[in-house]
């Protein structure tokens, strides 16, 4: 009983820092916690395995900035490079 | 330049226009430049990132001066910008996990849109997407999460994932 009661104090504590957790802005020893109740909790597994999925596809769906965004990209670090080093005369 | 590509991608977040994203970066570069005595040296990626955002509303306050009427302005000028909302009629639920996900992405508040946008596809920290978008890192965590909550709440309902977790 008071097992049960601890294990579910912990899986409120691990939901509420659940997807900073995964975005990795959390402490080390918060996030030494989270991982340390991912194994053992199958619940709380699957809702990061959930999150995890959400933001893979999420990162899987964003705009393809290759081909413009390359070519911006270069020009961009050219000017950065005039800008820091102006032509010598 | 190490940052520059991070640069143009908040840049193209923000105005939604390729050309006119490389005009905020070049912009942005001059101007953190002519600033390069007062830095720190301490976190330049989130230094630049404030620079590009001052550089955004400097540019738009001629050419939409009521954008700035509120503080929370370049989340405006997001919203102005950014992505038309699917209307009702246009949300097809479909049967596969990523179509639901960009389904639901698109269906998400402006303001919801743009963080998710900024950390998940642009891979920007909580901080920097703060300082890119002029909000509280508290704010960007709390619009981030309950994104992700209402596209779990449609994958839910379109029968993906069960209460407990991905079936």
């Amino acid at each position: 009983m008071i097992l049960t009661r601890l294990s579910r104090s912990r899986c409120h504590r691990v939901a509420r820092v659940l997807q900073s957790y995964l975005d990795g802005e959390v402490a080390p020893p918060t996030a030494a916690m989270v991982a340390e109740h991912l194994e053992t909790c199958r619940r709380c597994g699957l809702e990061a395995s959930t999150y995890t999925a959400i933001k893979t596809a999420i990162m899987a769906g964003g705009p393809d900035l290759a081909p413009v965004g390359d070519q911006a990209v270069q020009r961009l670090r050219q000017f950065a490079r005039d800008l820091s080093e102006p032509p010598r005369h | 330049m190490p940052h520059v590509d991070v640069l143009y991608r908040v840049a193209l977040s923000l105005t939604g226009q390729p050309a006119d994203a490389e005009d905020l970066v070049q912009d942005t570069l001059i101007r953190a430049y002519r600033a390069i005595d007062r830095f720190d040296g301490a976190h330049p990626r989130a230094w630049l990132l404030t620079i590009l955002r001052h550089t955004h509303l400097n540019r738009i306050r001629g050419r939409r001066p009521e954008l700035l009427r509120d503080g929370d302005s370049a989340q405006r000028t997001l919203e102005v910008t950014g992505p038309p909302v699917p209307s009702a009629e246009d949300f097809v639920v479909s049967e596969t996990f990523e179509a639901v996900v960009a389904e639901s992405l698109g269906a998400l508040p402006d303001k919801h849109r743009a963080v998710v946008t900024l950390v998940d596809i642009e891979g920007l920290s909580y901080q920097e997407a703060a300082d890119a978008l002029g909000i509280p890192r508290g704010t960007v965590m709390s619009r981030l999460h309950r994104a992700r909550g209402r596209i779990r709440t449609r994958l839910t309902a379109a029968g993906l994932v069960s209460q407990k977790g991905r079936m």
